[in-house]
């Protein structure tokens, strides 16, 4: 039987690995998207949460499931978000590129003195 | 139903609208092309059997034995994953269209010709079809050829400014109906025409009509036909995104191009004309099956469809991204506020 | 039993193509892996029968967010790999990453291992993650959020075409 462990444990693994690509890569477009796998890992920790809530904790009955359900609307946050940021991103990383020929972030250091 | 009976009454649905649909892509092609060759004084296809009846079947003989090419310069998975995702997600829309009411078979009652009811059928609908940019920018991108890039990225710029005018103009069904379901917005247009949402609502006939006209003209950039069909504009890019393509792999895209319109038109008909249901509640009207009605309605878009590749010449580029985002997108937020209003008022 | 087999489907598929995207040698195979990963995700929440929030994660992100992406690595024409240079705080970070996440998984599996009673799946009510449930949510209690999420998009938008437009033309003398 599939538990709420089972959906935290993968979240978990992809939310390290999308941590991981932020560190080992140096490619701006790959960080983004590791970023962004970052973000729907989250998105499915609260998806999963929101289906097995905590009932005995909170004292809810099973017909008030649609009430943990409203946990959902931060999905939708989370996308605005992660939207609004590729936005950005994706204009500054063109930036990037059109001053440097290269979106390697590590040439990306003029403010490093 | 238990889930067996449900799963075994769908594979029969499948069984059975697969083949048409492939028919119907089949004779699609051949529908245009006579058209075409009639509207510019010419026959069209009359060679192979009676009117040219046999001329698809030709040419799919045609296409399946010819040989095979993936360019050197190609990225091989990639390019072959490409036609496979554009059939494949032109294929899967098809599943929620309600093409007919429940009948049945054998004496086993199989419900609505309609594979599957999805509680938000519509957004079933306008995922897939967001997934079918992938085939079309894939294939551009992975022949590694300049025309196909191009191709692409022109499509993909297309698609995604057009989807927006796609998804504001159906709102009217969604607002008046309350339900995302195929099944419920197709209930709620029985008895006569004028509870079709293209006249609607009520006697406000605008927010209806103009969704309607919005809906068809993004259809068109969708599908990448004329006048939006620039990303394949033969005259500058030669083919566009399938120029590297041959054999099946191209007859891939050439069918899911015509399944892509026919899915089009079908959710056209299935939302603002009234789906299966009869123009008019009479005796000679309701003596036609329900899946007669939604046929004729859908070829009245096609012949529509093919009417305008016949007349109109191709968008310049800026004037596409012109006419998506300051001309149409208002349009469709004007719209969505007025059928608001409009629903508010015929209450 | 099913819904075990989808979820070892979906959970597996998710899980290559997540490492798809941070191992390809090709910005595009990565993106095109991110797609992958996210189709994978909708199933999963499919699963947890949050019907509407599956679709709406494919349109936002498959159809729209992924193909900016998709847009902008075909524009800029990267085929060149970067080289991978691993700094002493890179190397500090990763293995900090991998600490981190293996405790969870060792927390998390213990945890089910030792018999905690986790809440167990009920039967969800049939307006359960529907589109009008989460509309009467977002428009009612969580509209102060939303209002400011459509702020954060509009500054988003501007921002973006500031950035991203071309230097202006220095303006020609007149002659």
């Amino acid at each position: 039987m599939i538990s709420l462990n089972h959906y935290l444990i993968l979240s978990a693994v992809l939310f390290s690995v999308g941590a991981l690509g932020v560190l080992l890569r140096r490619n701006a477009l790959i960080i983004l998207m590791s970023v962004e796998l970052m973000l729907n890992a989250a998105n499915l920790a609260i998806v999963a949460f929101a289906r097995y809530p905590f009932f005995r904790e909170v004292g809810l009955a099973a017909e008030d499931l649609a009430v943990a359900g409203n946990g959902m609307v931060f999905v939708f946050l989370v996308m605005t978000v992660a939207a609004a940021e590729v936005g950005v991103g994706l204009a500054i990383i063109i930036n990037l590129y059109r001053q440097r020929q290269t979106i390697n972030i590590e040439i990306a250091n003029l403010l490093q003195g | 139903m238990n889930l067996g009976e449900l799963a075994l009454y769908s594979i029969v649905k499948i069984a059975i609208l697969f083949p048409l649909v492939m028919l119907s892509v089949a004779y699609l092609t051949w529908l245009e092309r006579k058209l075409l060759g009639r509207f510019q004084q010419r026959l069209g296809p009359h060679r192979v059997g009676p009117f040219g009846l046999l001329q698809p079947i030709a040419d799919g003989v045609k296409l399946f034995f010819k040989e095979d090419i993936i360019p050197t310069n190609a990225d091989r998975i990639l390019f072959i994953l490409a036609p496979v995702l554009s059939m494949a997600c032109a294929l899967m829309a098809i599943a929620v269209i309600p093409f007919g009411p429940s009948f049945q078979l054998f004496g086993y009652d199989l419900g609505r010709v309609q594979i599957a009811d999805v509680n938000v059928g519509l957004l079933y609908i306008f995922g897939i079809t967001s997934l079918s940019v992938y085939g079309v920018f894939l294939a551009g991108w992975s022949s590694g050829n300049k025309y196909s890039l191009l191709g692409a990225l022109r499509s993909s710029a297309q698609i995604f400014s057009y989807e927006l005018t796609l998804g504001l103009s159906v709102i009217i069904p969604l607002m008046a109906v309350g339900s995302l379901k195929m099944s419920g917005i197709v209930d709620s247009q029985a008895d006569g025409f004028w509870n079709w949402w293209i006249l609607s609502p009520k006697w406000l006939v605008i927010p209806g009509l103009l969704g309607f006209a919005l809906y068809l003209i993004s259809a068109f950039a969708e599908t990448n036909r004329i006048p939006f069909d620039l990303p394949e504009a033969e005259t500058e890019l030669v083919a566009g995104y399938h120029l590297e393509y041959s054999s099946m792999k191209f007859a891939m895209f050439f069918m899911a191009e015509y399944v892509n319109m026919i899915t089009a038109a079908s959710i056209a008909t299935t939302l603002f004309l009234g789906g299966w249901h009869s123009p008019l509640p009479l005796a000679p009207f309701t003596w036609f099956p329900g899946w007669f009605w939604f046929a004729a309605k859908v070829f009245v878009i096609l012949f529509f469809f093919i009417w305008v590749r016949a007349t109109f010449p191709r968008f310049r580029y800026d004037q596409l991204m012109h006419f998506g985002w300051k001309i149409l997108l208002p349009l469709a937020m004007l719209n969505v506020f007025l059928a608001a209003v409009g629903l508010l008022l015929a209450g | 039993m099913l819904s075990a087999i989808f979820f070892w489907m979906f959970a597996s598929a998710a899980c290559f193509f997540a490492f798809g995207v941070i191992l390809a040698r090709n910005p595009m195979h990565s993106a095109v892996s991110l797609v992958a990963t996210l189709i994978a995700l909708a199933g999963l929440f499919l699963q947890l029968h949050a019907e509407f929030l599956a679709w709406i994660l494919i349109i936002v992100y498959t159809g729209a967010v992924m193909v900016l992406i998709i847009f902008v690595i075909s524009l800029l024409n990267l085929h060149r790999e970067e080289p991978i240079n691993l700094t002493l705080a890179r190397r500090f970070g990763i293995t900090f990453v991998g600490i981190f996440g293996f405790m969870i998984f060792v927390y998390l599996f213990t945890d089910s291992l030792t018999g905690f009673v986790y809440p167990k799946k009920l039967p969800a009510p049939e307006e359960f993650g529907s589109a009008a449930s989460l509309a009467a949510d977002l428009f009612t209690r969580y509209l102060l959020p939303f209002e400011l999420a459509s702020i954060l998009l509009t500054a988003a938008v501007i921002g973006a075409v500031v950035i991203a437009r071309k230097p202006c033309e220095e303006e020609e003398p007149k002659e």
